[in-house]
């Protein structure tokens, strides 16, 4: 499945969706729609934040399951949840 | 490699970094007390009279205390304080290992004889009277070849404070000018504290 992008190829900007279609009517609804803030961040990040919930938030099974110490997936995660903060949902 | 020897603390933190480092600040202590070396000070090695191995085992632990209770501090208060206290102090026992490289080059028998024996020389030239020449030229040799026999123990020293930087800097999550600048000025509290608790446990109890 491909990835939605989270950044404008040409400028780095935000991109937003435009256009949803019923995938079984084809009805197309137009409007301006922001990316849910997980879909923001970079594919790593969102990879991360994947196997955060897989361990149940147990930073100490990553740490040992990325071969990293805690501090360093400490780190990762709180450098997430200042992305997270910064780009509110409006 | 490059990354076990400069940034370890990436891989390694916790409980088997407290224990790794807890071995060997025992091991820097047996070995210095074994050669005649002191630990009196965060970041200081030197040669000096014989003492208890209980006096170098007790160096060694103030001067890793002391740096780590003030970065814990500094840690605290600079950054969201969400960092676990055994890193920080599990991080800056580790980190003094490039000490017990120091310790084990000036154990080598004709390593620290030679600086012994050149520091005496050099000693015994020093002026007694304002305005006398510091030291011949002749003793510019010596000056010389202790310097040389002394640049590991210095990049020992140096590589040491990186460690205990980098693990600083990692636990607490700090960047930019607060991780220097607290860093710096905790280790210069640190090794002035450690110096004088050193010589009131030398006073109290020697």
């Amino acid at each position: 499945m491909k990835r939605i992008p989270a950044q404008c190829p040409a400028c780095d900007s935000e991109l937003a969706v435009t256009e949803l279609t019923c995938l079984k009517c084809d009805t197309r609804v137009t409007g301006h729609y922001r990316l849910p803030p997980l879909s923001r961040l970079s594919p790593d990040d969102q990879r991360f934040v994947e196997a955060f919930v897989l361990s149940s938030g147990s930073l100490k099974a990553m740490a040992g399951q990325l071969g990293v110490s805690y501090p360093t997936v400490r780190n990762r995660l709180d450098d997430i949840i200042e992305q997270l903060s910064g780009n509110p949902d409006e | 490699m490059k990354a076990w020897l400069f940034k370890p603390f990436e891989r390694v933190a916790g409980g088997l970094a407290l224990a790794m480092g807890l071995i060997v600040i025992a091991l820097t202590a047996v070995l210095a007390w074994r050669v005649g070396l002191h630990t009196d000070g965060v970041i200081d090695l030197h040669f000096g009279p014989a003492v208890g191995l209980w006096v170098l085992i007790a160096q060694g632990l103030i001067n890793w205390l002391t740096l780590s209770l003030l970065l814990l501090g500094a840690g605290k208060w600079l950054s969201s304080g969400r960092f676990r206290m055994l890193d920080l102090f599990a991080t800056q026992a580790l980190a003094r290992w490039p000490l017990l490289i120091g310790v084990a080059w000036l154990a080598i028998p004709n390593v620290g004889g030679e600086m012994e024996s050149r520091t005496a020389r050099l000693m015994a030239q020093m002026p007694d009277q304002p305005g006398q020449v510091i030291a011949p030229m002749e003793y510019m040799f010596d000056a010389m070849w202790l310097l040389l026999l002394s640049l590991p123990v210095l990049a020992a020293i140096v590589w040491m404070v990186w460690l205990m930087f980098h693990g600083y800097a990692l636990v607490t999550n700090l960047r930019g000018m607060r991780v220097f600048f607290s860093f710096a000025g905790a280790l210069v509290l640190a090794e002035i504290a450690s110096k004088i608790l050193i010589h009131l446990l030398m006073r109290v109890f020697a």
